[in-house]
């Protein structure tokens, strides 16, 4: 009797093993694509990047600038996104033209999410698009405004390179800004002050949402850009 | 005190007997003892730790993997990989796309798999899949599909990706929908799952809401059960063919379905709503009302049916079931019916019990079928009948009734069906053939629609057309139009085909192009007013006159035809608000003798076809 149990024993460990690699290797394979983190102070948000997959470009995108983080959200927190297509400050949230808010429900545990922001030709038009989680937003950009080349641009992207980037929950986050480098101008051809054509998306939580409302309409004292 | 003297009693008492059953029992534990001893040895030592290590590593193993498996939860979705775990099975996960109006699937298909994607814009539905699809062998390995969605100008433009080969299109016009999707729903999420080989899989279910015909709110939601539009995508075995969705349903005793008969056709309500008692409660198409507000608890269209006695005291006279007392609510009228599977109710059912039971075996095994029971209570006069109802799959908006006596009923003469609630229908011409006919060759050419106040030719049609305007009218007057016969041999006549009896059909039709242009009169209760397409009611009616005289040339008693007769009524049913371009028919009566072999037919049907 001992013996069949023993030979049942060894069949199980043979099978949960090959299990056991199987899983491993499909985490190595996941971890080796995120890549491998340790959150230390689970009330910060920490955002790293993480390099995008070509062959998740569906049909029909011809030309394309991709970012994407993986966010790791505290819990309590509850992600409002703020976006600008149009004229937009080199420092702040807020400017002229297409700006859309969006907020997500409150996250009850701490949570990772992938966020991916892009510029995407399609059928010869530009568009800026921003997905955080399951909540998505696509701005269609002017006709004018292409984006052959990035280095024609401004483009502050929230981390850049491998670095992971800490933040306190309390802090209004640019996930990314994109502009000309030149002041924008109005249709006499005169420079707007503080203004350049481009797109922004900043994260927060809904408890900043009055803090940061007032920060973009001009008031600078009520918060202020993080470091880059 | 005394408990514990009781309890240090018992102790002793206990420490007495012990040493008493050692003596007894001494030899043969010491022997057992012994035993066990040579039972736990060196070598049961030895078995004891290999069955130990040979299960620690399975308990180590699967703690690990419930931590892997967790870990790789977490990381998925953060991600645009699909993992394969098994290479036998369909391994697949959701993925993110980057580009709006794109939905993308990353798979990995087995080697011999024979998989198809499928694809459906129409006959989407919730009891199986879709019938009418386009398809394409998946091909095996790993691969991406992506299912672009484009809505301009011109229609909606759906193409289908395999990797970035375009491998399907379809492209609707734009009255196909009023919205574009109403409810999303799949089997697949952005975790990498193995599904089997065997069974299809649901990547995308997207219905669409129904562009409303005359454009009066643009849209409308078709019930539960009816076929929608939308994007349907699968992965299908492409050996399984999908079975076609049931014609006619029933509903459980636990279901919140409130009709019975045709999935997308006529039906009969649920009589437990009390309002209605003693009238079978028809639901006509959508097709036929489409644009009329679905009101819960109210009724577009009831049936009373009025036994009349062979003698008794009153013979000939109909009684009224509407009118009878309710034994369950006093203060309300009506009897209760209820709707069974069998025309005798099993032994011990209280007829009065709201409880129904319509089963599946109501309908025939070829599903083209149905048919279940009208129980009424016994009358004051101790007449019952039975309305057997009927639904034939080829005909969604027809109702059959065919009427019989219960086995202790009082012998019945006849069964009037008297129609309710017809007039906010504005039904106001009947078709019949036209006066200089000779009835030797009908054809629908030979048709006039004969206007309902040909039949009351005694009233002055100024006054018949406004008796509102009448400085003599009064309520009372409004509402008593006499009934007026309709002579069978006015009414076309149809050939007998196909098992179907040779049959007269009248069809009653509105003169309102667009019931939702019509103002209604303020006060009006809301359930009165209609804004749906514009209808007709049609009764199929079986013709006995050949048999007749067949019958008589064997000096056989003769059998009565059925007999028609139609009521104006120049007020909204059930109110004495008076109806919007003078009076309309109020009701129609059939009167069927007893005993009826052929079922007479209601038909509500649109004016125009409709294709939802």
């Amino acid at each position: 009797m001992l013996i069949i149990i023993s030979a049942v024993g060894i069949v199980c460990t043979i099978y949960y093993n090959q299990e056991r690699s199987k899983l491993r290797g499909a985490l190595t394979e996941l971890q080796m694509q995120v890549g491998v983190w340790k959150v230390e102070d689970e009330s910060k948000v920490v955002i790293a990047r993480i390099p995008f997959s070509e062959d998740a470009i569906p049909p029909g995108v011809d030309k394309r600038h991709v970012w994407q983080y993986r966010i790791h959200f505290p819990a309590n927190y509850t992600p409002c996104h703020d976006h600008t297509a149009g004229l937009v400050k080199a420092n702040a949230p807020g400017g002229q033209g297409g700006r859309s808010a969006s907020m997500s429900g409150r996250l009850s545990e701490p949570e990772q999410k992938l966020a991916t922001m892009a510029f995407l030709e399609a059928n010869g038009q530009w568009k800026f698009y921003i997905r955080v989680g399951g909540s998505s937003n696509t701005s269609m950009l002017p006709p004018d405004f292409s984006i052959e080349s990035l280095d024609d641009f401004v483009v502050e992207p929230v981390v850049k390179g491998d670095e992971i980037r800490v933040f306190d929950a309390d802090e209004a986050i640019c996930l990314l800004r994109l502009h000309e480098k030149e002041l924008a101008t109005d249709r006499r051809g005169n420079t707007i002050e503080d203004l350049h054509r481009g797109c922004t998306a900043y994260l927060f939580s809904k408890e900043q949402q009055d803090t940061f409302t007032a920060w973009a309409q001009g008031q600078r004292s009520s918060m202020k850009e993080t470091q880059q | 005190m005394n408990q514990r003297n009781k309890n240090l009693a018992d102790s002793e008492s206990n420490e007495n007997r012990v040493p008493n059953r050692e003596l007894k029992h001494g030899h043969a534990k010491a022997a057992k003892r012994s035993r066990l001893s040579i039972q736990f040895g060196l070598m049961e030592l030895l078995l004891l730790t290999v069955v130990a290590a040979a299960w620690l590593p399975v308990v180590i193993a699967k703690q690990q993997i419930a931590k892997f498996k967790l870990d790789i939860q977490t990381l998925q979705p953060l991600t645009t990989n699909l993992i394969v775990m098994d290479e036998q099975k369909l391994n697949i996960r959701a993925v993110q796309s980057i580009l709006p109006g794109i939905t993308s699937w990353k798979y990995y298909g087995p080697l011999n798999a024979d998989l198809e994607l499928r694809f459906a814009s129409e006959g989407i539905n919730n009891f199986s899949l879709p019938t009418d699809y386009k398809a394409v062998p998946l091909p095996e390995g790993r691969h991406t599909i992506h299912l672009s969605e484009v809505n301009d100008t011109e229609g909606y433009h759906r193409e289908l990706y395999i990797d970035k080969e375009k491998v399907l299109e379809q492209h609707l016009p734009l009255d196909a929908f009023a919205r574009h999707s109403s409810s999303i729903s799949t089997d697949v999420s952005e975790q990498s799952k193995e599904y089997p080989i065997t069974e299809p899989l649901k990547l995308l279910d997207e219905r669409s809401t129904n562009r409303h015909p005359l454009q009066a709110y643009g849209q409308i939601d078709l019930p539960i059960h009816h076929d929608k539009k939308g994007n349907f995508l699968w992965i299908s075995p492409r050996t399984v063919v999908p079975k076609p969705a049931p014609k006619l349903i029933v509903y459980k005793s636990d279901s919140r379905l409130a009709t019975i008969g045709h999935r997308q056709g006529i039906r009969v309500r649920r009589t437990s709503e009390t309002k209605t008692a003693g009238l079978i409660n028809i639901q006509p198409s959508i097709s036929s009302v489409l644009g009329d507000q679905d009101r819960r608890n109210w009724y577009r269209f009831g049936i009373s049916v009025r036994p009349i006695l062979a003698g008794g005291p009153n013979p000939g006279a109909p009684e009224i079931p509407e009118l009878q007392p309710n034994p369950a609510m006093p203060d309300r009228p009506g009897m209760p019916i209820t709707y069974r599977d069998t025309i005798t109710l099993p032994s011990g059912t209280d007829a009065r019990t709201r409880k129904e039971l319509v089963a599946e075996n109501t309908i025939n095994e070829a599903g083209d079928q149905m048919r279940l029971f009208a129980h009424y209570p016994p009358y004051a006069s101790g007449a019952q009948p039975i309305v057997e109802i009927l639904f034939d799959a080829a005909q969604p908006n027809r109702i059959g009734f065919l009427p019989h006596a219960a086995p202790g009923s009082t012998p019945l003469k006849a069964c009037q069906f008297v129609t309710q609630f017809d007039a906010r229908f504005f039904w106001r011409k009947i078709e019949m053939r036209s006066e200089e006919d000779t009835g030797a060759d009908v054809t629908l050419d030979s048709l006039a629609s004969v206007p309902l106040s040909r039949l009351y030719p005694q009233i002055d049609p100024a006054k018949f057309a406004d008796p509102n305007g009448s400085a003599e009218a009064n309520a009372s007057d409004l509402m008593l139009f006499p009934w007026q016969p309709i002579s069978l041999e006015s009414l076309p006549r149809f050939e007998a085909s196909n098992n179907i009896a040779e049959m007269f059909k009248m069809s009653l039709i509105t003169d309102v192009p667009d019931s939702s242009k019509l103002k209604f009169p303020a006060g009006l209760p809301d359930g009165l007013e209609y804004e749906g397409v514009p209808n007709r009611q049609v009764w199929w009616l079986p013709a006995v006159e050949d048999a007749a005289a067949e019958d008589a040339a064997k000096e056989a008693p003769a059998e009565t035809p059925i007999t028609v007769e139609v009521r104006a009524t120049s007020v909204f049913p059930t109110t004495k608000v008076p109806l919007v371009g003078g009076p309309a028919i109020g009701n129609v009566r059939i009167t069927v003798p007893m005993p009826a072999t052929e079922p007479i037919w209601l038909e509500i049907v649109a004016e125009q076809p409709i294709k939802l």
